[in-house]
């Protein structure tokens, strides 16, 4: 009898150890741990030590099918934008009792290798987004057509323009419907350019900018001239007097916020693709030029935009525009995620410049796509269509982007106001941007995709960190690198 | 038979096991059987996997196109200048980081050792401390400290030194040396280890030097060093095995690019850039397999030397 109550308890004890060992490892360090009850459905939020990345987990509810959203390939892995898509995901799970939404948020820097990874690991998610071009391509063929799903759900797409489903066509697959669109124009602070007693940037595209008395073109070098003058040390110089000291910036005059990829900066002087009819690397002469500029912007004798470390410090704190010591920022419409009504309270939104009369505004677009393998098609779609329709006020809220149907953009543009009273910026500066967009896109996926957005990276890294950057040479040494990159086969 | 030949030895004869014993087997493989699951399932499988994968074309999101390779993919390796600066990389940070590893812990330990030092449990535990914080966190918190504009150790050598500090993170030239510094804040267990080393050396040696009119370097050198030299072998294989897979720090710092200007493209990095972010499965499994067969070599070659320099004092059996 003693052996047997001895076996038993043996055994119990084995067949804890092993569910023990099967068990997913426990983070090494919890920083973050509570507890949202919602209707069937436990939520433990956890922040783990891996590489940064926040990753929530949900134990799944048995009378549910789980469907996982990924979020940080584009958009939404800001700690503003966080507790915002906790609540979407509450409202979606309390909507219906179907469907679990388990949220997985990872830090953007890092999203492309740990999705890749998910996806080897036969852990693909079902819905990723918002993402865009750039995240798409990273992933060639990974997404579902969803045309099929489209017309078995019977999904109104009327109100969307056609020329953005073409926008969204993968190799000729429809992999998400149009979300988002985000043009870029400028940020600037208002109480910056008053302390520097300077005339706000223009809001009406081939508008003069009045500066010194005289009307000047709105253009990159009238944005350098007067960036330099919103530039001041610790000494209270600006960039432009004698006595300046480059070391000891207090306040800077512009920067090219969250958009310093050289896909990006390049495409400031003119829209570019990098690969030519034949396959070979294209870098036009005007990317060059954008790129010198910007190089310069950091590295110059007057100095006028951050340089990494600059980026990095206390003083800027990864988000420039939004520490309240930067006058201007080019960046795109989802950046009205991050700015600090406490730290920037008087803001508004200009035109973008023009370099040799033509001007260009980057565009982003978003949507939410579903990988081919997820194993729950129907279901993810009907997530999908929530996030379009019902949902997507609230989406658009956390984004911040300019709806593609045009029967939402009034109410969108409302809710900025709201979100950022008393602060009213011009919104039509957004509008008036969408006819200036970069075409071919910035994003657009090349040959060897990965392989040729690193090398770009890199070279991004050069201008941001090097103070004694060989320009040229290094232009030379990227041409080569990149003609070799794109004849490799990936 | 030849009479001159030997006679065979006897085989030993079976051991016959008493049931208890065999019982005692037993209960003892139930007992382990979850570690032998779980490394059958978590380590030897994904080995064999791995090796499996090393001679195909593998991408994950183009499974279908799975193709044999044969050697190709280790033919590739020797061909491939991103594994030689990777390479390059590894070497210069283990010739720069495994020598502190095993110096700064061994100072460190003797500090907290010595007699004259009051309060010897809190600077251990100071000194412990910094291991417990997360690899990432401990990062982040470097990534602030080594910030050239507002970093407190540039802010330091301008205040001490009147020398404006180096771009630590951004320039190729330090920023091995400062993943360097950044690997102290984590000797706390090397220095644990070495602490009880150090208090295993018995004193009777000491007494006897110090009778014998020795100095205390000649008795670090002459009893200490050699007392402890299984500890100090211990922790340099270590260090080694560590600095050759050496990832996290150099991902974070670099954003995964092995930036600046591929100065942080560990071996290690490059071959999860390979495998997970250019997709290229196959050749990613042949790099590990490629380190895995390097780092054997090293701690092979390394336990060779033990003869040479290694103090066992129960012989090395």
């Amino acid at each position: 009898m003693k052996t047997r109550w001895f076996v038993v308890v043996a055994l119990v004890i084995v067949t804890g150890l092993l569910l023990s060992a099967c068990a997913q490892p426990a983070p090494q360090v919890q920083i973050v741990k509570e507890t949202v009850i919602v209707e069937a459905t436990k939520i433990v939020e956890k922040v783990v030590e891996a590489t940064t990345i926040v990753e929530i987990t949900s134990t799944p509810a048995p009378d549910r099918v789980q469907i996982t959203w990924y979020i940080g390939l584009g958009a939404g892995a800001q700690p503003a934008q966080i507790p915002l898509e906790k609540d979407f995901v509450e409202k979606f799970n309390k909507s219906q009792n179907e469907i679990q939404l388990i949220p997985i948020i990872v830090d953007n820097k890092y999203a492309r290798d740990n999705l890749t990874a998910q996806i080897a690991a036969g852990n693909a998610p079902d819905v990723v987004g918002p993402v865009g071009t750039a995240g798409r391509a990273a992933f060639p063929g990974a997404f579902l057509d969803i045309e099929p799903l489209i017309k078995e759900a019977n999904y109104d797409t009327s109100d969307i323009d056609p020329a953005f489903l073409q926008f969204y066509k993968d190799e000729g697959k429809l992999v998400g419907l149009p979300f988002a669109i985000f043009p870029e124009f400028v940020y600037y602070n208002q109480a910056l350019f008053d302390e520097a007693k300077l005339a706000y940037p223009p809001q009406k595209y081939g508008a003069k900018y009045t500066l010194d008395g005289k009307e000047v073109d709105w253009n990159f070098d009238t944005v350098a001239e007067v960036a330099k003058r919103l530039t001041v040390d610790a000494q209270g110089n600006d960039a432009t007097q004698a006595g300046f000291d480059a070391k000891n910036i207090v306040q800077y005059g512009y920067i090219t916020q969250w958009s310093e990829h050289p896909r990006a900066t390049g495409s400031l002087f003119g829209a570019f693709y990098p690969v030519d009819s034949s396959g070979n690397g294209s870098i036009p002469d005007t990317t060059v030029a954008a790129w010198k500029w910007y190089y310069d912007s950091m590295w110059g004798k007057q100095p006028f935009q951050p340089n990494q470390a600059a980026i990095d410090s206390d003083l800027l704190k990864g988000n420039a525009f939004s520490s309240g010591k930067v006058a201007m920022a080019t960046t795109h419409l989802w950046y009205t995620c991050c700015i600090d009504k406490a730290t920037v309270p008087s803001w508004n939104v200009a035109v973008m410049p023009s370099y040799n009369g033509k001007v260009t505004s980057k565009m982003h677009g978003d949507t939410f796509a579903i990988l081919g393998g997820t194993k729950h098609p129907k279901e993810a779609f009907k997530v999908y269509t929530y996030m379009l329709t019902t949902g997507s006020a609230d989406l658009y809220k956390i984004y911040g982007g300019l709806p593609a149907r045009k029967s939402q953009q009034t109410d969108f543009f409302a809710s900025l106001d709201e979100k950022f009273a008393p602060v009213k910026a011009n919104w039509q500066v957004a509008l008036d941007s969408i006819p200036f967009m970069d075409v071919p896109n910035h994003e657009l996926g090349t040959p060897n995709y990965a392989k040729t957005f690193d090398l770009f990276s890199s070279l991004g890294s050069d201008f941001r960190s090097n103070p004694d950057l060989k320009f040229d040479e290094r232009i030379a040494t990227f041409k080569s690198e990149l003609d070799k990159v794109l004849k490799e086969k990936p | 038979m030849n009479i001159l030949t030997k006679p065979k030895p006897a085989a030993p004869a079976k051991r016959q096991l008493t049931p208890g014993q065999r019982r005692e087997i037993n209960w003892g493989l139930i007992f382990l059987s979850p570690w032998i699951v779980g490394f059958l399932i978590f380590t030897a499988i994904p080995m064999v996997v791995s090796l499996v994968m090393s001679f195909t074309n593998y991408n994950p999101i183009q499974a279908d196109a799975t193709r044999f390779v044969a050697f190709q993919n280790y033919g590739r390796i020797f061909d491939d200048p991103q594994v030689f600066n990777a390479v390059g990389v590894t070497l210069r940070f283990v010739l720069i980081s495994v020598p502190l590893s095993i110096i700064l812990p061994l100072g460190l330990a003797l500090l907290v050792n010595a007699k004259q030092l009051l309060g010897k449990n809190v600077f251990r535990t100071l000194f412990y401390m910094p291991y417990m914080i997360p690899v990432v966190a401990g990062v982040m918190v470097w990534g602030g400290i080594l910030n050239s504009d507002s970093g407190w150790l540039n802010r330091f050598l301008q205040w001490a030194l009147g020398v404006q500090g180096p771009q630590w993170l951004q320039d190729e030239n330090w920023v091995l040396t400062a993943l360097a510094i950044m690997g102290f804040w984590g000797v706390g267990n090397t220095m644990l280890i070495m602490l009880a080393g150090l208090q295993n050396v018995p004193t009777e040696l000491y007494e006897a030097a110090k009778v014998d009119g020795a100095t205390a370097p000649r008795m670090f050198l002459s009893i200490t060093v050699p007392m402890i030299s299984p500890i100090i072998f211990y922790n340099l294989t270590l260090s080694l095995i560590g600095t050759f897979q050496y990832f996290t720090q150099a991902y974070i710092i670099s954003n995964g690019r092995g930036d600046p200007n591929g100065a942080t493209m560990f071996y290690n990095l490059y071959l999860y850039k390979t495998a997970f972010a250019f997709l290229d499965m196959g050749y990613g499994a042949t790099l590990a397999w490629m380190m895995f067969i390097v780092v054997l070599l090293l701690t092979v070659l390394l336990f060779k030397t033990q003869n040479r320099w290694v103090y066992y004092a129960g012989g090395n059996d």
